[in-house]
Formats: C-alpha cells, sequence, structure tokens
C-alpha cells in the first residue's frame, strides 16, 4: 500500500498480529519489529474477485448470499439450517470446508444481520441466542463511521450497553440519528435487506453427496435424480420450467454452472435431462463435486400432466418442442427461428428474427414478386448497357451473365426517420438471363448491385 | 368384372414393387401429392410418400422455390423444418409459391456434421410435414440412417445437395430454371432417379395466381437422365 507516508501494511495474519504488527503500519516500523517479515504487494481487485467466488460458492448453504464490504460475507440462513442439522452444525461444516481451501473465517450467526456481523468481527463468533451478550462488545461493532465511535469514547461510551441504558431523545440529538438506526439495525427493531448476489429461484433440488464424484456417469445420476425432484415439484405447482440452472460444488471451492433453456415451457425430467447432456461434458470434476444445485430461474404456468416423452399422435407440438430446444441446446440460441414480416418496405428490414413458436397474423405482402433467396448484404455488379442505356449484361463471380429479360423499376425509398437522408432510394429490376436464372438488381445513383436470387 | 381383376392386379403389383423398392417394408405413409397429375402419376406411389427420404439437386433457387411450392402443399396444417449452412433463404419470396412463413421454421448450422445430426433427430420427431437440409456428401449409410429416420418420425425428408452419389433415397430430382414466359416461373424438372419408377422429364410453370404446377411440356430426354444415372 503506498498512501502518504510510504509503504504501509493493507493486511497482517495472526501471527504478525501476535508478534505486536497490524493494518496501517509502516513497512520500515513492520520490519523493525520483525525482521524477518514476509510481505506480498496487496491486490483489492483480486482479494474482492476471491470474494465474489467465495460468495458463489456459500451459495450451496443458502440462495440468499452477498458480499457485505471489502472482506465480508453475509448469508440469510433462516429456514434452511435445519438442512445441515441446525445452525451450530452448519457453521461448523462451513469452518471445516474452508478451513479445507486455507481459508481463516469468522463465523457467526445471530438474529439480525447487524448482530452476525458485530458478533463475527467483535464477539466470539459461533451462534449467538439473544442480544444480552452484544451489550458488552465496544460501540465499534455498531458499524458506525470513525469519528463517530471516537466521539462516543471520548464521552467515555464505550460499550454498547452504555448506549442502550441512554435515554433515545437526547441521543439522537447529540449524536444524530444515524446511531439509533445503527442500534435499532443491531437489535432487530429495524428491518435490514441483505441484496443477495444474485436473486434466488424459487423452485430448486439440491443434492448433498456423501462421498465426492467425479465421474461422468455418477454426475449424470445425480443430475437426474435433481432433475425428477425439480419437475416433481414444479408438476405439484402446476409450472413448467423455461430455464434451468445446474451449480456443481467442487471439494476446492471452485462452483461451475451451466445453464439451458427450453422455447415452451416444460417439467419433463428425461427431456431435461437430453438437454442437459450435451452440455455436461463442459464440468470439470476436478478432485470431486460434493454439491450439486438446480434452480428452475424462469418458470411458467403449465397445466397437465407431461411426463412421458410424446410417442402418441395427439403430442406432436410436444415432440416439436422437444426437437426445437434441441436444436437450440446444440445448435445455438439464435440459430434455430421463424421470419417474422416487418411493417417495413425496406428488404434489408422487411423480416424479423422470431422464436420457433412465434405467432403472428399474416399482414399483407408485397405486391411484387420477392425472391427466395436474399444475399447477406447486396453485392455490387459491373454492367454492360446497350444503346438505350439498359443494362445488356451483368458480371458477377466473375461470370458475365447476358440478360434477356429486365421488368421494373420498382422505386423502394429509404426510411429517412431511420437512416437520416444518407441512404439514397433503390430501383429494383427483375431481370432473367439467358438460361433462364432469375435475378433481383437495383440501382441506387450510378452503382448496380445484386440483392437477391429468383426461384 | 375383368376391369376390377384388372385393377386388383395392378393394386397387388403396386405393393409388390413398394415392398422392392423399401427391401422388403411396405410404405404406409401419407401419399404427399404435388397437385398434378402428370407429376404424381409418374411415382409409383401417386406422390411422395410421407416417411421417406428425397434428394434434390440442381440450381439452389429453383429448388428451393420448386420445393416451397411443393411443400405449400404438402399437409399444410404441419410445420415445416429447414436445415441450412446459409442465412439466404427469404420467406416473402416462398410466400409466393404458397408457403406461409408460419409454417417455416429455420435451423442455421455452418458445420456439416451438426446440419446432419439435426436433420436425422428432427426426422425422428413426429409431427413435422417436412424436414429439409441443405447437406453435401452424404454416402449410402448416411442416408440409409436418415431413411429409417424418417420411417420412424413419418415426415417428408428432403436432402438439397449438390453432388450426386449412391444414395439410399427413393427419389432423386434436379430442377433447373428455363426460360419463362415473363410473369411465371418456369423450370426444367427431372425425375432422375425413382425406386421402381421411370426418370422423367419435364417443362414446368408455377402459377402464382391459382398457387399451382402447370406442366407446359414433357420433354424427352429419359435418355440423358437414364446416362446421368
Amino acid at each position: 500500500m503506498t498512501a502518504s507516508g510510504g509503504v504501509r501494511l493493507a493486511a497482517v495474519n495472526a501471527v504478525a498480529a501476535d508478534s505486536g504488527l497490524a493494518p496501517g503500519m509502516t513497512l520500515a516500523d513492520a520490519r523493525a519489529l520483525v525482521p524477518d517479515l514476509v510481505t506480498a504487494p496487496s491486490d483489492p481487485a483480486g482479494d474482492a474477485a476471491a470474494l465474489e467466488r467465495l460468495c458463489a460458492w456459500c451459495g450451496r448453504f443458502s440462495p440468499w448470499v452477498a458480499t457485505d464490504g471489502a472482506d465480508g460475507l453475509i448469508l440469510d440462513i433462516s429456514g434452511v439450517a435445519h438442512l445441515f442439522g441446525g445452525e451450530a452444525k452448519m457453521l461448523g461444516l462451513m469452518r471445516q470446508k474452508l478451513q479445507q481451501f486455507g481459508c481463516n473465517a469468522r463465523l457467526a450467526a445471530a438474529d439480525t444481520p447487524a448482530a452476525a456481523w458485530a458478533w463475527a468481527r467483535y464477539g466470539r463468533g459461533g451462534v449467538l441466542q439473544g442480544f444480552g451478550a452484544l451489550h458488552d462488545l465496544p460501540v465499534e461493532a455498531l458499524r458506525l463511521s470513525c469519528e463517530l465511535s471516537d466521539d462516543l469514547k471520548r464521552l467515555g461510551l464505550r460499550l454498547i450497553g452504555d448506549l442502550v441504558k441512554l435515554p433515545r431523545g437526547p441521543l439522537a440529538r447529540r449524536m444524530g440519528h444515524g446511531l439509533l438506526e445503527r442500534l435499532d439495525a443491531l437489535f432487530g427493531r429495524r428491518e435490514e435487506p441483505i441484496s443477495p448476489r444474485l436473486p434466488p429461484a424459487p423452485w430448486r433440488a439440491r443434492a448433498d453427496l456423501p462421498e465426492p464424484v467425479c465421474t461422468r456417469e455418477a454426475i449424470d445420476h445425480v443430475l437426474r435424480r435433481l432433475l425428477d425432484a425439480l419437475c416433481q415439484l414444479l408438476e405439484r405447482e402446476q409450472r413448467g420450467a423455461r430455464r434451468l440452472m445446474l451449480h456443481a460444488y467442487r471439494v476446492d471451492g471452485i462452483v461451475q454452472s451451466i445453464g439451458i433453456g427450453t422455447s415452451l415451457a416444460n417439467r419433463n425430467p428425461v427431456h431435461l435431462f437430453r438437454l442437459y447432456r450435451d452440455r455436461l461434458d463442459g464440468i470439470d470434476p476436478g478432485f470431486g463435486i460434493e454439491t450439486m444445485l438446480l434452480e428452475a430461474s424462469d418458470c411458467e404456468m403449465l397445466t397437465g400432466a407431461q411426463t412421458v416423452l410424446p410417442q402418441a399422435k395427439g403430442d406432436r407440438p410436444a415432440a416439436i418442442a422437444q426437437i426445437v430446444d434441441r436444436l437450440q441446446a446444440r445448435l445455438g440460441h439464435g440459430a434455430v427461428f421463424r421470419q417474422q414480416p416487418v411493417e417495413s418496405h425496406w428488404p434489408e428490414r422487411s423480416l424479423r428474427r422470431a422464436p420457433p413458436f412465434a405467432r403472428w397474423h399474416v399482414t399483407s405482402s408485397p405486391a411484387s414478386p420477392r425472391p427466395v433467396s436474399l444475399l447477406p448484404r447486396p453485392e455490387p455488379v459491373e454492367i454492360e448497357t446497350n444503346a438505350a442505356g439498359w443494362p445488356s449484361a451483368f458480371r458477377w463471380h466473375r461470370v458475365l451473365r447476358r440478360l434477356s429479360r429486365l421488368e421494373g423499376p420498382e422505386r423502394l425509398a429509404p426510411e429517412w426517420w431511420r437512416d437520416g437522408l444518407v441512404v439514397t432510394h433503390r430501383d429494383y429490376f427483375r431481370a432473367e438471363d439467358a438460361q433462364g436464372r432469375r435475378y433481383w438488381l437495383f440501382r441506387e445513383q450510378s452503382a448496380w448491385f445484386l440483392h437477391g436470387l429468383f426461384a | 368384372m375383368g376391369q376390377q381383376l384388372h385393377s386388383g392386379v395392378i393394386d397387388q403389383l403396386r405393393q409388390q414393387m413398394n415392398r422392392l423398392a423399401l427391401g422388403g417394408r411396405l410404405l404406409t405413409g401419407k401419399i404427399c401429392s404435388f397437385g398434378d397429375p402428370t407429376l404424381d402419376a409418374a411415382l409409383p406411389w401417386g406422390g411422395l410418400p410421407a416417411g421417406s427420404l428425397h434428394e434434390m439437386v440442381g440450381y439452389a433457387p429453383a429448388v428451393t422455390g420448386f420445393l416451397g411450392a411443393y411443400l405449400g402443399q404438402v399437409r399444410p396444417s404441419r410445420p415445416i423444418l429447414w436445415i441450412t449452412p446459409e442465412q439466404q433463404i427469404y420467406a416473402p419470396g416462398l410466400a409466393a409459391f404458397g408457403l406461409d412463413h408460419r409454417r417455416l421454421t429455420i435451423a442455421w448450422a455452418r458445420r456439416a456434421q451438426d446440419r446432419l445430426w439435426a436433420f436425422e433427430e428432427a426426422l425422428r420427431t413426429p409431427g413435422y410435414a417436412a424436414v429439409v437440409a441443405e447437406i453435401d456428401g452424404a454416402d449410402l449409410t448416411a442416408t440409409r440412417r436418415l431413411q429409417l429416420a424418417a420411417e420412424s418420425g413419418h415426415g417428408l425428408g428432403i436432402l438439397i445437395r449438390r453432388d450426386t452419389v449412391v444414395s439410399a433415397a427413393l427419389t432423386r430430382w434436379r430442377i433447373e430454371p428455363a426460360l419463362s414466359d415473363g410473369c411465371n416461373p418456369r423450370w426444367t424438372v427431372s425425375l432422375e432417379r425413382c425406386r421402381g419408377g421411370q426418370p422423367a422429364s419435364w417443362l414446368v410453370d408455377w402459377d402464382h395466381a391459382s398457387l399451382h404446377f402447370r406442366l407446359v411440356a414433357a420433354l424427352a430426354d429419359r435418355s440423358l437422365a437414364a446416362a446421368a444415372e
């Protein structure tokens, strides 16, 4: 750290702290105290990224997880602690896992986020029962600004308990409303929301594996179980999934996530598994995956049974929805589409890529013939003209094509409200060469272009 | 009485031919007519049977137009999947051939093996009126697989290709442009290969007004087509 006054310590480990070192000390002073001090340049961006990764990893414990400051994580574990055998066991499991990654953490669970923050940093850690123990913590545990806590100490108010005894009115007048708000947050008299890293999906299924899995067969097996469980849940709620997200938590703390999408709401585990099958190759199990979590992040209402693969004739639409999902999973989401007409006569803009199940009413089609094949962009061509000044042949792909027929022009004007006045109008012609090949040519100012091929 | 006997014999022979055409299996799919008696009559099935594979070669836009015109008439309540390596299909042009945009789903795949995979999987899926794919280099084994996939999905499989190799497809068509009368497209349509049928060639117009094929002339170049075999 290179603030004013030279290089300073940004963080110290436990051994250094025991030797009397502290953050903020200059490197020279620190070296005087501990001559064989080992230092590394501080890397705030790297620290933040590591905290983000840890935050993602914590998703295995609770869907409501957020980073808290530069060095903290906060999880809402209401309603999930019982999955781990209670709050104390949950903290124990977390500590054990974190130690496996070489991560020393101070863990605390309490009834409010502010109390957990205080108990982790200034208390003994672990599960805090009630709020009584908080009275003995220093006022810094309220997460106040440095100036405010210094002011309080100058007044002799060193502990939270000292503040609680004072009447609220005078306290607010002397020290500001912020202090009361912090006190209320600490004791749960005021809601303090956690803004999670990602909004959690309401439909999820998780598998904590007794033994980490490494093989593809084992991963497939767990995924099938998760899909069965999730689809049962969706069936109860009469819903179908449009987007699924699978998170695989590795023993080394890496989280890998794979999402799939469906074109129509679906809760058929066999089909959803097939969509995942090609994508699971992207998962690297490393030394093993210990938890897998499947979430339906986007659901729609879906009534009726949908449990078997459609074989019967009546299930044709479902069969087509499934093949479209599989095509999209392999070819890419935008690669399967319909062409929906748009209110525009400018050829490049007359179509929109619509999703494969888009519906629309037929609007009037252009009165003049249109080619069956439109070049991605108009290609300039060389034109030969006859005595009257009309094209008699053009050269495209190095081949000279003699024209036996030319019909037109059909004048198309650009939409000035879209393009400004930059693009000039085009005169389109239908031309036929001596072999009967039919072309869609246009003239823009004096240049000629080929834009499409007729059947 | 004699007439009845006659037609009975002909039906039997037809079935026998069908069986031969598919190596012992009987074609049971719905017959998809061209809407033109001469074209239909050139085929032993009176149209193309659903649940089978067919090939088309020739000038690409002409193939697209001819196919659009044909598929517009095939099972209009069902969708069509078109698997292509290019981004050139222009639905407003196909609409003039009677093919509704809303039936047509386009799957765009640059790699040939992806197109082959998509074609086979889509052919297995019941519900499509037809699945069209533009793939070169599908050999006998690959086309056999595609034919079997089409049989299980009961849809029409159309393989557009630029090469002509030995194939398990029931028919191969060649569509080339011809000098038109000015308002309607005109093609030389050749049935180059047909299991249990004879090669034939026609000059065909598409009538945009009535949305029908119109036979201009039967061409007498069967020998040419046969030589191309």
